[in-house]
């Protein structure tokens, strides 16, 4: 990697930096090249001695710290506004160490090649956050290897045989992290930009409003989608019906229109393997009187979801990659897998279960027992009322708010790292279990 | 083994503190000279360097260089000091306890 290389990179990673600490930060290590170089040194090797640029932003952010994922990637960067750029991130667009006449403009099969790297290189730091040292031997082996050639190659393809190259040095990384994980986040990652590249695609506006009135046949809503953006809102009101809005491709928009209740269920299917990422869905239900329904159901591979209100026996939610907000929920129980993604609960009256592989997990105002199971990723919870509280992660801080006076049983144990906890009460009215192999845990009024 | 990862970043800054109390000293020098003393990537220096001088315990100043861009200096504050010294007195305590620790591990396995 070189000098430009590394900025740019430490650039992006650090994003989550106020900008004047950025600037700092940035100029201490351009300067640490500058000093390298007068020794003799080549910016490779200063590069290597400096390691991963992604250790260093994630240091100066602290516990805090949200590695810039894909999806946070290709929100800031809409494709259709960033065309005209010689390159696509607002933050690394306008790094001076890229200049307009190295990357010129209407080149626009390099800028294409370049956004595909640097897409792949975000699906990369998904996966860094889960190997560590796969983060940096990845992005090494992606960068130090067929840059040259990425940066000469006209288009997506042969960035793909590019990263089939690479995957096979990454063999020797077995017993780190499964070669089939990281293919999975690779070929997301290149599937998606292979479609920007060759689908024209212009969303067109769909509409459309079932309506059940005041049966009480309607029993479940499912909803599945591949890519992009879910909002659901669920409102009180004299009736039963779902008012949809969306913003897609044709074949989905005409099965959305065709959907309707079918037994007593309602099943939106709105998978489309040539998706694009700016999808929208929106979906406005409204309930009458306190009507419950059985089970909600959402399932999505890459994007966001934000769902609000509404009264369940249970909510099933999946999702691979990306952002999950949910609040005002009142369920029986809730259930949540993920497998890369941030998460944020708010007012879920609902007992929770997650399990997630790597992400972020916060959970404010809750009511009933919360079990979380993490690989990676801290948590943040706030207690309304007293419950029972479970947290187990291999990786990550905890911090657990409980109601003040509450008087709880304690159990927090962590393999490395402080453990702050206020007095337990043996008989107490709940318990708390809060455990992690690495990372602080707090527990407080 | 992330236990040695994170024992190397914890004495990082106390290192710092302590080349920086000798004479004061600019993020390179710092970077070259606590690798050699402790195996951690270069890189990993600037965010300590930035949380000493955030916490008061270090200030900057910048001194033009003849050979290079100029060079941000770093200074030890008297909190900085009083600090340093703590942190070396409570080094020796945690160093001496855990070693106590080791040797009679190490007499039960005998």
């Amino acid at each position: 990697m070189n000098k430009q290389e590394y900025l740019a990179l430490l650039r992006f990673y650090s994003q989550q930096l106020a900008p004047e600490v950025q600037s700092d930060l940035l100029s201490e290590v351009e300067a640490h090249f500058i000093y390298g170089e007068q020794q003799g040194k080549t910016e490779e090797q200063i590069a290597e001695e400096l390691g991963d640029p992604i250790e260093i932003a994630k240091e100066t952010v602290g516990p805090s710290y949200k590695a810039p994922d894909l999806s946070a990637y290709q929100e800031k960067c809409p494709t259709d506004e960033s065309l005209n750029y010689s390159y696509s991130h607002p933050n690394y667009a306008d790094y001076s160490g890229y200049s307009e006449s190295e990357y010129p403009t209407q080149s626009s099969g390099l800028f294409k090649a370049k956004k595909s790297l640097f897409t792949l290189l975000s699906a990369f730091t998904l996966i860094v956050v889960g190997g560590g040292l796969l983060v940096s031997t990845g992005v090494a082996y992606f960068i130090d290897g067929p840059d040259e050639k990425v940066a000469a190659s006209a288009s997506v393809e042969s960035i793909l045989e590019n990263v089939d190259k690479q995957l096979e040095h990454l063999e020797d990384l077995g017993e780190l992290v499964s070669k089939e994980d990281i293919k999975d986040i690779v070929e997301a990652s290149t599937t998606f930009a292979w479609d920007e590249e060759y689908s024209e695609f212009e969303g067109t506006h769909y509409e459309g409003v079932i309506k059940m009135g005041n049966s009480s046949k309607w029993k479940d809503l499912i909803i599945e989608t591949d890519i992009g953006e879910v909002d659901i809102e669920f409102k009180q009101g004299d009736r039963n019906e779902i008012a949809w809005k969306a913003v897609t491709a044709p074949s989905v928009g005409e099965r959305m229109e065709a959907t309707q209740l079918k037994n007593d269920q309602i099943i939106f299917e709105l998978d489309e393997s040539d998706m694009y990422a700016n999808y929208q869905y929106s979906f406005v239900v409204t309930l009458r009187d306190n009507y419950e329904l059985r089970k909600l159901q959402l399932e999505q591979e890459l994007g966001e979801i934000n769902v609000k209100g509404g009264k369940f026996e249970r909510v099933e939610i999946q999702m691979d990659n990306g952002i999950l907000r949910a609040s005002d929920i009142s369920s029986r129980s809730m259930n949540v897998e993920l497998e890369n993604g941030s998460t944020e609960f708010e007012r879920i009256d609902s007992i929770v279960n997650v399990e997630s592989d790597n992400g972020e997990i916060k959970i404010l105002e809750t009511t009933k027992p919360v079990n979380i199971k993490l690989d990676l990723g801290s948590v943040n919870l706030e207690m309304k009322q007293p419950h029972n509280v479970d947290v187990k992660t291999n990786m990550g801080a905890i911090e657990i708010e409980i109601p003040q006076g509450a008087k709880g049983k304690y159990l927090a144990k962590s393999g490395l790292g402080e453990v702050e906890v206020p007095a337990s009460y043996d008989n107490g009215t709940f318990r708390v279990n809060a455990k992690t192999d690495a990372g602080t845990i707090i527990i407080k009024e | 083994m992330k236990e040695i990862v994170q024992f190397k970043k914890g004495v990082l800054g106390l290192c710092a503190m302590m080349l920086i109390h000798k004479r004061d000293r600019y993020g390179f020098e710092l970077a070259q000279t606590i690798s050699e003393h402790v195996d951690v990537a270069e890189g990993a220096i600037y965010p300590v360097l930035r949380r000493l001088v955030a916490d008061g315990h270090c200030s900057t100043y910048l001194q033009e260089s003849t050979e290079g861009p100029p060079r941000k200096y770093y200074r030890l504050t008297p909190e900085g000091k009083i600090y340093m010294e703590q942190l070396v007195h409570e080094w020796g305590r945690f160093v001496s306890n855990i070693n106590g620790l080791i040797e009679s591990y190490e007499t039960e396995v005998e």
